[in-house]
């Protein structure tokens, strides 16, 4: 009987320890606090191993908070996050490695939908208040034309390799075919009433960011092409270029050569529309500035900071600059005064790549 | 803190019992009775004293047959089984250690894959295996490169005079479970034989909660298929008293399809097949004072993964040339002397390394034990020097001590200094890998205190170990401006304890079993950065696993649990997966012939219907099912 009654008291003990195990867990959670009006959303791609999220930078506190995908909707964003971009009332996350588009409200950042579809989707793009686009590697390059009233996906339209980033011009929309894991050199316009290509522009190798300046010029980074060969050794390596291109006929007016082995991966506006900023990300440590109307490229940087991605905040000119030291722990967001000023900086999430500006 | 209170009050009713009585607990004996000791696992036996060494029981290796080494250590071990879907692919880790620290040994010789440094424990059916060793703790002077956290020991069993000997296992489950196996074995008093076949499939395809998408909603796993078969022959001959022969032939084919994580809300379409051949072969001559052994490998690994996503199509081949020779000396009562030479020769091809890569290495061991008469206690002192590619690297050593206080005590510690060379992949993936790596290094030392008691009708065994590890030039990926490469940066420091109790005893014909093991493992990265103090992702802090066995004539019942507390997915421990208990029913029915043994048995595997994952977002199945049977058939000449 003894013995039996020991059995017992050990099943009970375990249960115990279970109990005392599950109750030292800690609750990282904490509520939802306050709404996303005032600031700017950071984009922090992730790892493999921890997912993405997305930061708030609010004006009013001066803060960050980050995370705010997970502690609003209590479950995860995904695997690399890759843009995110507001529009109207709501914002667009662009999740490339879980293949899907996740729309929320801007202000609550509570979800709305989840579209799903896509194959390795970088970037949306709104056209009018009932579609927008959203470019993909998959399938040879595509952009998936997407309904925003119902939230999905309702046609498909063929692009470049690798497509990129997307720039609306009055009826056009141009599109970066970036490469991909090859090479592509083109721009494709799209007329947004027909969804249809109605023009390729030839420009140096993998076109990957675009900007129109004041003048109605459009300039595209070009981060050029590296070749590996069967031992993994470059093979060809084409250098990094600045094209301008004129919007009306689009006809080139002129190129430059950034650099034979560095490869720069953005490029912005200021406000004005009056001066371009290039440089950035993954290898490429510098950022510099250029006068729309000089002819030569800057020598000396703006910035010489290594940062992964950085944005120009369309109302005041300020830099949002994003640090990502390394790819397992947090980076930093640096606010950065048009004079060079390093007004603040700010930890965020693993990766952090890029913003998505609010209308203040 | 609070854990170690609670586990002293579990543990202190039952010390209070006392003991008294009979030798040894879960370490091998220090026996040198040569008749009994197998080729392949002589210095397991015999050197690696004040190591701990745990052995998994006959019967639960019986129990596990029809599935694989991965599912039996992740409900039985102190092991941290890593796996990626059920039935996936799955790695080990050690007291915190990296999934290619933990050297798998197969009949004395390593399983770990030159490219990768890994072994997928679910490619090792259980139908293939008779005994398993599983050791905490590094062995770097025993075992060479690669058991830098510890070692799990594999291996044949070949009795003679034996007679004929068929054995089948069926198995049925949830998901098209599906699994066969037959082992022909023959043996007279000189001649051993034994032939084994087995096939294993899955559609693998079960229902989850998708905790990652909008609504929760209820989604079915895909892509997870796996369809695996394997022969494996294996021949002993005794030429005289003296002279002994075994060789043994492996060939297995194993297909998986890769299921993406919950986060991916488009279905995976990667997947991987490997071939494996290994071939041994071995010579033993037993003199009144001296052993020699000399034998050999070749093991021959190709591995062919496809992403259709991104067009891809890597085809991995890697050959390893084994050779080794071992003379064992005893020198008087009390001193055992064993010198060794292995010579180890890869090569490894694939799309990612542009051209072939080979590596030629080299290694001396010794060993030197002394021991008292009454074997109450025994140290050893251990030295292992690899010369790789004719540059030689530092000298391993390790320094174990064994001693039995009393009949019911017995003391162990262990230092030893430990080394991982590194993988091809790490030294020439792509124009990332890093030619100029150093090996890892480390350090080990543990002391453990097993207690036993052996009365009428009552065993119990107690034991409990404090470990301190740390490992220097742990390599992992790091960005350098423009790349991602392999460097020699991470600092590790892993300390924690190990406890396990064993108690067994037989009322009225009813025999019950009670076991129960907990782990506390703390493993934090100690590089100057940003990470400093983090714990390491994927090492739980606490694990414990208990299970209850009862035995009433040919009835058998048994519940086992497993815990895994949470584990960081993000090197900055922000993010994280949550602890998961799992819990297992097996009841069986054993029925007696003359010539005929078998066992039909019923399991319900995750009874509580738990929702959880081993490895972040990657869902593991509900509450399943399964149907054995095993018929053995003896006829002894």
């Amino acid at each position: 009987m003894m013995k039996k009654l020991n059995l017992i008291g050990w099943a009970l003990l375990s249960l115990i320890i279970s109990a005392a195990l599950s109750s030292c867990e800690d609750d990282d959670y904490s509520a939802p606090t306050g709404t996303y009006t005032d600031g700017v959303f950071v984009v922090n791609e992730g790892n493999s191993s921890s997912g993405g999220s997305v930061s708030f930078y609010s004006y009013e506190g001066d803060t960050v908070s980050n995370n705010i995908f997970e502690k609003v909707n209590n479950r995860p964003l995904g695997t690399y996050v890759q843009s995110l971009t507001t529009f109207i009332d709501k914002a667009f996350i662009v999740v490339n490695g879980s293949n899907k588009l996740e729309v929320v409200e801007q202000n609550s950042f509570k979800e709305a939908a989840t579209i799903t579809g896509f194959d390795m989707p970088r970037y949306f793009t709104p056209v009018n208040g009932s579609k927008g686009y959203v470019t993909q590697w998959g399938n040879g390059g595509q952009i998936k034309i997407v309904d925003l009233n119902n939230y999905v996906i309702t046609d498909t339209i063929e692009v470049g390799t690798g497509p990129e980033k997307m720039y609306s011009f009055y009826n056009n929309i141009y599109v970066a075919n970036g490469g991909g894991l090859s090479v592509d050199s083109t721009i494709f316009v799209i007329n947004t009433y027909y969804d249809k290509v109605v023009d390729t522009i030839e420009v140096g190798h993998n076109p990957k960011d675009m900007v129109i300046d004041s003048e109605g010029n459009l300039w595209v980074l070009c981060y050029g092409h590296v070749q590996y060969g069967e031992d993994w050794s470059v093979v060809f390596e084409s250098p990094s270029e600045l094209y301008k291109i004129n919007t009306n006929d689009h006809s080139i007016i002129n190129s430059y050569k950034i650099s034979d082995n560095l490869h720069p991966e953005h490029i912005e506006i200021s406000p004005d529309g009056n001066s371009i900023y290039y440089g950035g990300g993954f290898s490429f440590g510098n950022i510099y500035r250029m006068n729309i109307r000089d002819t030569e490229l800057p020598s000396t940087p703006f910035s010489d900071k290594y940062f992964y991605g950085f944005n120009v905040d369309w109302t005041d000119g300020t830099l949002f600059a994003l640090e990502a030291p390394d790819f397992t722990s947090n980076g930093f967001l640096y606010r950065i005064h048009p004079d060079g000023t390093i007004l603040g900086d700010y930890e965020v999430g693993i990766g952090p790549n890029s913003i998505g500006l609010k209308k203040k | 803190m609070k854990i170690y209170k609670i586990i002293v009050v579990c543990l202190l009713p039952f010390s209070l019992k006392g003991f008294a009585e009979e030798p040894d607990g879960d370490v091998p004996a220090d026996t040198i009775a040569l008749e009994e000791v197998q080729i392949s696992a002589q210095r397991m036996n015999q050197f690696s004293t004040g190591l701990k060494i745990s052995s998994i029981e006959k019967e639960l290796i019986e129990e596990y047959k029809t599935q694989s080494l991965a599912e039996l250590l992740a409900m039985h071990s102190q092991i941290f089984i890593k796996s990626y879907s059920n039935g996936g692919i799955t790695s080990p880790s050690t007291r915190g250690s990296g999934a290619s620290h933990t050297a798998v040994l197969w009949n004395g010789f390593n399983l770990q894959d030159p490219m990768n440094g890994m072994a997928n424990l679910t490619n090792i059916p259980m139908s293939f295996i008779d005994k398993i060793d599983i050791q905490q703790g590094g062995s770097g002077a025993l075992y060479g490169s690669g058991a830098l956290g510890g070692a799990i020991h594999l291996n044949s069993n070949m009795p003679y005079n034996k007679g004929l000997e068929i054995k089948t296992h069926q198995k049925y489950g949830s998901y098209q479970n599906i699994f066969n196996a037959i082992n022909l074995n023959y043996s007279n008093q000189n001649f051993s034989s034994s032939s084994r076949l087995f096939r294993h499939s899955s559609q693998n395809n079960y229902d989850y909660e998708n905790i990652a998408s909008i609504n929760r909603k209820t989604e079915k796993l895909a892509n997870a298929s796996y369809q695996r078969f394997g022969f494996l022959q294996s021949l002993k001959y005794k030429i005289n008293n003296r002279h002994e022969i075994v060789l043994h032939g492996w060939y297995q084919d194993s297909f998986n399809e890769l299921p993406s994580t919950m986060l991916n809300v488009n279905p995976g379409q990667e997947e991987q097949k490997d071939q494996h051949l290994r071939l041994t072969a071995g010579w033993r001559r037993l003199g009144e004072k001296s052993t020699t052994i000399i034998r050999t490998a070749l093991f021959n690994g190709k591995n062919r993964y496809t992403n259709p996503t991104l067009n891809d199509t890597t085809n991995n081949l890697s050959n390893s040339l084994i050779a080794e020779i071992e003379q064992k000396f005893q020198l008087g009562n009390n001193h055992l002397i064993n010198l060794g030479i292995n010579e180890t020769y890869e090569k490894a091809s694939s799309e990612n390394y542009g051209n072939e890569k080979n590596r030629n290495r080299m290694s001396f061991f010794t060993s030197y034990k002394i021991f008292n008469r009454k074997k109450t206690f025994s140290s050893t002192l251990s030295f292992r020097n690899e010369i790789i590619n004719n540059a030689t690297s530092p000298i391993t050593y390790s320094l174990g001590i064994k001693a039995k206080i009393f009949d019911w005590m017995t003391l162990s510690s262990n230092f030893a200094k430990n080394y991982r060379v590194p993988t091809f992949n790490e030294l020439y993936w792509g124009n990332w890998g890093n030619p100029d790596l150093k090996p890892e290094k480390g350090f080990s030392e543990d002391i453990g205190l097993t207690l036993q008691k052996n009365l009428k009708d009552h065993v119990a065994q107690f034991n409990i170990t404090i470990f301190n590890s740390n490992i220097d030039d742990w390599i992992i990926w790091v960005p350098d401006h423009t790349i991602w490469t392999p460097k020699n940066v991470q600092k590790v420091w892993s300390r924690g304890i190990e406890s396990s109790l064993n108690y067994y005893f037989t009322l009225n014909k009813v025999q019950l079993r009670f076991n129960a093991s907990y782990n506390y493992t703390r493993t934090t990265n100690e590089a100057n950065n940003q990470l400093m103090n983090k714990q390491l992702i994927y090492v739980p802090l606490h694990q414990y696993n208990w299970g209850i066995t009862t035995k009433y004539k040919i009835f058998e019942l048994k519940y086992n649990e497993s815990f895994t507390g949470k584990r960081y997915t993000s090197e900055n421990n922000q993010q994280y997966v949550d602890d998961f208990s799992v819990g297992n029913i097996h009841l069986g029915m054993n029925f007696n012939a003359k010539m005929f043994t078998g066992k039909l048995a019923f399991s319900v595997n995750n009874i509580w219907n738990k929702s959880y994952q081993v490895m972040a977002w990657y869902p593991m199945p509900l509450r399943n099912y399964n149907i054995q049977l095993t018929l053995n058939f003896n006829h002894k000449q």
